[in-house]
């Protein structure tokens, strides 16, 4: 009766059912609390952010624009922006070393296109929807990564009209410095941006406009600075306090490295207190005490789903075995006797398992098989992909780790429900409501607590977990069918951390010079010592 | 086609959905919110028995929603309940999905299904005729004499009137362009693959059967072959779905197996289909069956299961090439037999068979249950009950077993209920519980299904909302709002089509569906006046009149506040479901318009209009006299002719309110400053045969006077087993007007007159609605005294204490004399 067929059409011929099938979207809802914990402690940056000099770079695209060009249409920002992006593209790409910049496989396609004397027309490719489009998004790399972090940290504004404005108080600044900084290269760029043309000659000129390229006495290189550390003129912007205490704390564990750290360092360091070799992490500053313990419960909280998917990766694989289906019941009860039969047969129940599990002295030591950096290299092992096939030990592995994060947050006298309690207990999942549950279950047989763990906790939640995203995104992401009463394989997910901002927030202090493959850098131990 | 997406389809009243096997989440989360966004409200799920058994077997896989926003039943086959239809029904039109898909997440969104869909709209057409032959089919394994199901079925019915203007037929019909579509349905005469192959004429070239499921020696596809002697058997498989038997490839001639390859990669391949091409035609047959001899049969016997799909005849070619299929069964995608995995299922069936039973239907009405035990409880009166909540909590084990109405039947009174129960589990006399049993909550079910309001009764309650006090104009609402129901309701009901033996049949005509007034009161038990309310008038737009009276008499009407779907749910979903059932909770508020609104009329006198004004009321009184003999004429010649219901006694509740919210007050009466005073006094108390004292007992002796009075011919509907709360408050609204009669400020000569004939009628009232003091001095009749007083007895000088002890003097005198009587 709403079907806008003509009538012959719609005359019952069979249809394939269609379907919207998607992967890789936290299979069991508790990623989600991790997001949920680092978005606070890393405002303004994101995991696609991924050089400084964009900051500025858009802050000055915006300034000439609102004084250039001053339309209010959309479209007219649109086609600026993604031209300026894709011309970006093509500086960074004809440069050959940078990295971090979007669009360079597109630019260097097009650059291999040309010969030394020709100009690179590249107003089709900036079309949104063109065939030959520099990126996908209908605003470029702009859209695609910055214009977010671009407002929360404060360097854009909105206005009454739909182009974003820069700040007065930190994009005005910005900008006026990344013009100052590229100097002669700011007229070129913006003509080439007009004509979408340009010569290699002028790529070759334009590349002061690079990330790379922040001079280091430059007021461009102290003013970024100041925006990530949220002082002097960028006090207040944002949650500017929590970022800065985060830089603090990265510098802090870079000067205890003694090199520059990578994410897993920096986990790894605030979670134990100490380098891998024992050597401590002295805060002396109440504020970055805090912060630490923040980043203590977000690396608890993703210890505990990287151990939940690793469960969840060895029924998937269990019901790999089957093709041709299993029950529920029968699933459950082959995955919790293999792992079962991994833990140690005297112990009946979780309690008595607690007791079994050693807590490592140094939970980041990966030389100590009890330690949580080494059980959790140990469950990584047990992959994400369709290829992979993880064992029932990495799954005991898992639920072993459980059971030290729930030693160590009581050895650490840590109430999980003032950072977590908040949370819809449905929505999100996390180390506080697993804890909680296996707290429950403490005195229970150490299988019954497996099987409610395995099937309630994981095989469950997974079904709930894609039924909700089904229903609300229209998105099909079951790993397990459930059909005529048996359990099918639809796909396989495995264990992996979320990527809390580190790569690119380290990344941005490299590009500011605050640290370098040497630890910290002549900026960083400024900062550290301001 | 995303099936999903077409539950949000508007035009529809009423869906039954069938299906082998249930994921009530998925069902909950993916249609139900879908078809009832949409104006669907009204829905039925038949299941596979065994396996709505297996999925009442897991706590965490409870409906939350089943029994109160939709119902479930299951359905049972010599094989398995396996049909995959999607049956919708609409005033203008209607539609139904054949497909292979189960109310599953697979099933709905995951698998390779297939699916086809026909639509109708209410006028002659070969679909309209596809879609009754889908009716005549669910109609086998309805059951419109379990209660909650024939609630339903009545209801859509009542809405779907071109449904039985079309006639049953089970052969294809022809379409506009010659072609034929029907619907081969599981048939104990004829199994489906005789009548398929029976429409095929001329050589068959290729055979391409697609099923996930195969008989372990192909003999569904061997008796396809022979029938057909196709020149090439075509079947399209995931070599490592371990479905096909392999080792029987050699028992079927001309067979090649195709891989999949990349076809619509990931998804299970759950679509059955078979295509005969021809050189004039394709016949095609696509649905529920699987390459299975359980499903479709043979050419000499039928199969075991119940199944459904449909048969379409097109032109050569068309179907493979519409569904891609041409270019997969190519030479290059041969598979070797030897290559496939090795054959693992038989059927869609494992050994893993719940323990516990199903203990049957539970209909819960108030604080009433009623049980249907199953087949398999044994002695059902030496069972214990338990209800749960819909997460599993305990809500009661403290139930009052009624005597049975039947041997099969068992009733409950279930006091003090806070939450309503969603499960009941029956523990028999050697300590086995039962599984889960879904309830039917009848109240919540009757405010579930209703239809969102048509703009005509939306019209209507507007005007209703704005009137503060009973007169004529809300008489010509409810009469408008009533026409609507008859609309609804008056349609002759389609006769169910018999299933089973004649003896089911015999039996199951002898249920009566609505009982005799004395057989009703004979059933009643004392009234309780805690529990929760309860109308003959739900779901229907008169019940919004009844509800319009409670509230200018201030009368709270009490119910258990019930959750609603979704209310965990993140803040988009749970936004989105509470738009759909906002409507329901906003009904039970009654906000109404400022007092100042009200009373206008000495304005009006001051402002010279006073000649206007009482010709106006002259009309008003002549047009309000006409209406109430009109009613009395009415019920008069209805009583004698058929049967008065529940809407007749809202019309006289609605009159005799209109009439004493008429009534002049006596002169000298200070009705005080507090008391608000309805615009429209046009009876006098004395002194004139309009007189509302004498107007009040031309109405009362309409129902209750005379010998064959005309309340003794009520009808009412079984649904309850006290009498509902609309007829109680039309009763309390009868003993406080005829006490008012009895005290109302008249001549010494009128007193005298008519005293005696108002005490008559009282006693009549009295004996023959609720007949023991206890339930006449009832705190639901009291609160609708009290509330009468309070409306008019200081503006029409009447004492209120005088109107309670008359009644309460003469419930007790009926109590003193019954005996004697008896």
């Amino acid at each position: 009766m709403t079907s806008k067929k003509a009538p012959s059409e719609r005359i019952a011929y069979p249809e394939w059912t269609e379907t919207n099938a998607k992967g890789g979207l936290d299979p069991l809802g508790m990623q989600n609390s991790s997001i949920r914990l680092y978005q606070l402690l890393l405002p303004g940056i994101s995991n696609v952010t991924l050089r400084i000099r964009y900051y500025g770079f858009y802050a000055w695209l915006a300034d000439q624009y609102s004084k250039e060009i001053r339309s209010t249409d959309p479209e007219q920002w649109k086609r600026f922006i993604r031209r300026a992006g894709a011309l970006y593209a093509l500086v960074a790409s004809r440069a050959g070393t940078e990295s971090g910049v979007a669009g360079v496989t597109w630019a260097k396609r097009r650059l291999a296109e040309v010969s030394a004397q020709q100009i690179i027309d590249f107003d089709a490719d900036t079309r949104p929807g063109s065939k030959t489009h520099y990126l996908d998004n209908a605003w470029g790399n702009f859209g695609a990564a910055y214009r977010g972090q671009l407002f929360e940290i404060g360097i854009l504004d909105h206005a009454d009209h739909d182009i974003p404005l820069p700040s007065r108080s930190a994009g005005e600044p910005l900008a006026k410095a990344f013009a100052e900084s590229i100097g002669d290269s700011v007229g070129r760029f913006l003509n080439c941006v007009e004509a979408a043309k340009v010569s290699l000659e002028d790529l070759d000129a334009m590349a002061c406009c690079l990330p790379s390229s922040i001079d280091p006495e430059s007021r461009e290189r102290v003013l970024y600075q100041r925006l990530l550390l949220g002082t002097s003129e960028f006090a207040g912007l944002g949650d500017a306090a929590s970022r800065r205490l985060t830089i603090r704390l990265i510098l802090r564990t870079t000067d205890l490295l003694g090199r520059r750290p990578d994410a897993d360092d920096f986990r790894w360091a605030l979670y134990s207190g100490r380098a891998p070799n024992g050597q401590p992490l002295n805060l002396q500053d109440s504020g970055e005490n805090e912060q630490r313990d923040r980043w203590w419960v977000y690396q608890a909280n993703d210890i505990c789903q990287l151990a939940c998917s690793t469960i969840l990766k060895f029924a998937l694989d269990t019901l790999e075995q089957s093709p041709g289906g299993v029950s529920f019941r029968r699933l459950v009860s082959d995955v919790v006797a293999d792992i079962r039969d991994e833990l140690p047969g005297a112990a009946k129940t979780w309690a008595a398992f607690l007791d079994y599990v050693p807590l490592a002295s140094n939970s980041s030591d990966t030389e100590d098989q009890s330690s949580e950096a080494a059980l959790v290299a140990a469950t990584l092992e047990a992959g994400r992909g369709n290829a992979a096939f993880s064992s029932s030990a990495q799954a005991a592995k898992a639920v072993t780790l459980l059971a030290v994060l729930q030693k160590r947050v009581a050895e650490r006298g840590v109430d999980l429900s003032e950072t977590l309690g908040d949370l819809d207990p449905a929505g999100f999942r996390s180390v506080y409501s697993e804890l909680a549950f296996l707290e429950r279950t403490r005195d229970c047989n150490l299988r019954a607590t497996l099987r409610q763990l395995v099937g309630e906790r994981i095989l469950q939640r997974h079904l709930w977990v894609a039924l909700k995203k089904l229903r609300y995104q229209g998105d099909y992401t079951f790993l397990i069918e459930s059909d005529g009463g048996q359990l099918r394989l639809r796909g396989k997910d495995g264990p992996s951390f979320t990527n809390p901002r580190l790569r690119p927030t380290i990344g941005f202090l490299e590009d500011l010079q605050m640290i370098d493959e040497q630890g910290l850098a002549r900026f960083g131990r400024e900062a550290l010592s301001g | 086609m995303k099936i999903y997406e077409r539950f949000a389809d508007k035009g529809y009243h009423s869906s039954i959905a069938t299906t082998f096997g249930i994921d009530f989440d998925a069902y909950e989360n993916m249609v139900l919110p879908r078809l009832r966004a949409a104006g669907c409200r009204n829905n039925l799920v038949l299941v596979d028995h065994h396996m709505l058994s297996r999925a009442l077997s897991d706590d965490l896989q409870l409906p939350d929603w089943a029994g109160s926003y939709y119902t479930v039943c299951g359905a049972s086959a010599d094989g398995v309940f396996h049909p995959k239809l999607f049956l919708q029904l609409g005033r203008e039109g209607g539609r139904v999905l054949v497909g292979s898909g189960n109310l599953t997440a697979p099933g709905i969104a995951g698998n390779l299904e297939i699916s086809s869909v026909v639509e109708c709209s209410s006028e002659p057409s070969p679909e309209r005729t596809v879609i009754r032959q889908c009716w005549d089919y669910l109609q086998r394994h309805l059951d419109p004499d379990e209660e909650a199901q024939g609630l339903q079925i009545d209801w859509m019915l009542a809405r779907t009137p071109w449904l039985d203007n079309e006639s049953s037929s089970t052969e294809p019909v022809a379409l506009e362009d010659r072609s034929r579509l029907g619907l081969l349905a599981s048939d104990p005469a004829r199994g489906i693959l005789a009548r398929f192959v029976e429409q095929i004429s001329g050589p068959v070239n290729r055979l391409i059967v697609i099923s996930p499921y195969w008989d372990k020696e192909l003999a569904a596809l061997r008796a396809l072959s022979a029938a057909l002697s196709p020149q090439k058997i075509a079947v399209l498989l995931d070599p490592k779905s371990g479905g096909f038997p392999k080792h029987a490839v050699g028992r079927v001639p001309n067979l090649k197996l195709y891989a999949r390859s990349g076809f619509h990669g990931g998804r299970f391949i759950h679509a059955k289909l078979i295509i005969a091409e021809g050189d004039a035609a394709d016949h095609v047959l696509s649905g529920s069956t699987n390459c299975t001899f359980a499903a479709l049969g043979n050419t000499q016997r039928p199969g075991i299961n119940e199944e459904a799909s449909l048969f379409r005849e097109c032109r050569p070619g068309e179907i493979a090439a519409r569904l891609g299929l041409a270019g997969q069964l190519v030479d290059s995608l041969l598979v070797d037999p030897d290559d496939l995995t090795e054959w693992s299922v038989d059927d869609e069936f494992d050994d893993d068979i719940p323990e516990g039973r199903l203990p049957g239907q539970f209909v819960l009405t108030a604080d009433s249950l009623a049980w249907i035990p199953s087949a398999a409880v044994q002695h059902p009166e030496n069972c214990r009950v338990r209800l749960f909540d819909r997460r599993g909590v305990l809500v009661t084990s403290d139930l009052e077993r009624l005597d049975a109405s039947a041997p099969s039947a068992q009733r409950f009174r279930v006091p003090g209920l806070e939450v309503r129960p969603a499960f009941a589990r029956v523990i028999d006399g050697e300590g086995a519980v039962s599984l889960p049993g879904m309830i039917c909550d009848r109240d919540q079910l009757v405010l579930a299904i209703r239809e969102p309001h048509s703009r005509q009764s939306d019209r209507l309650m507007d005007r209703l909302n704005t009137e503060l006090d009973a007169n004529p104009l809300v008489l010509e609402i409810l009469e408008d709002l009533m026409k609507l129901d008859t609309d609804d309701a008056g349609s002759r009901r389609m006769k169910i089509a018999a299933t089973g033996t004649n003896e089911k049949s015999d039996e199951k005509e002898a249920t009566f569906r609505t009982l005799s007034y004395e057989e009703f009161i004979a059933r009643r038990r004392p009234h309780d006046d805690e529990a929760r309310d309860r109308s003959s008038l739900a779901g229907t737009h008169a019940e919004h009149v009844s509800g319009f009276l409670d509230r200018i008499l201030s009368i709270e009407t009490r119910s258990i506040r019930t959750e609603t779907p979704d209310v965990e749910e993140e803040v988009g979903a749970a936004l989105a479901v509470k738009d759909e059932f906002d409507g329901e909770a906003d009904e039970t508020q009654h906000d109404g318009p400022a007092d100042e609104e009200a009373g206008v009329s000495d304005q009006d006198l001051e402002d010279g209009k006073q000649l206007r004004r009482r010709k106006r009321d002259r009309a008003a009184r002549d047009k309000l006299v006409k209406y109430c003999m009109t009613f009395i004429e009415n019920t008069t010649k209805k009583s004698q002719e058929a049967d008065l219901d529940t809407r007749d006694f809202l019309r006289l509740r609605l009159l005799l309110m209109i009439v004493m919210d008429a009534a002049t007050p006596p002169e000298g009466t200070d009705s005080g400053a507090e008391i608000k005073v309805p615009d429209r006094q046009l009876l006098p108390v004395d002194g004139d045969d309009n007189a509302w004292p004498k107007m009040i007992g031309k109405l009362l002796f309409c129902m209750f006077g005379g010998n064959r009075p005309a309340v003794s011919r009520t009808r009412l509907p079984d649904d309850h087993d006290q009498i509902p709360d609309d007829l109680i408050k039309c009763w309390a609204t009868c003993y406080w007007c005829i006490q008012a009669c009895i005290n109302a400020p008249v001549s010494k000569d009128t007193r005298e007159c008519d005293a005696s004939r108002y005490k008559r009628i009282a006693q009549q009232a009295c004996r023959l609605t609720l007949p023991s003091e206890q339930e006449l001095l009832s705190r639901k009749v009291t609160v609708v005294m009290d509330a009468m007083s309070a409306r008019y007895s200081d503006l029409l000088g009447l004492d209120a204490d005088s109107i309670r002890s008359g009644h309460e003097a003469l419930s007790s005198k009926l109590l003193r004399v019954q005996p004697e009587n008896e």
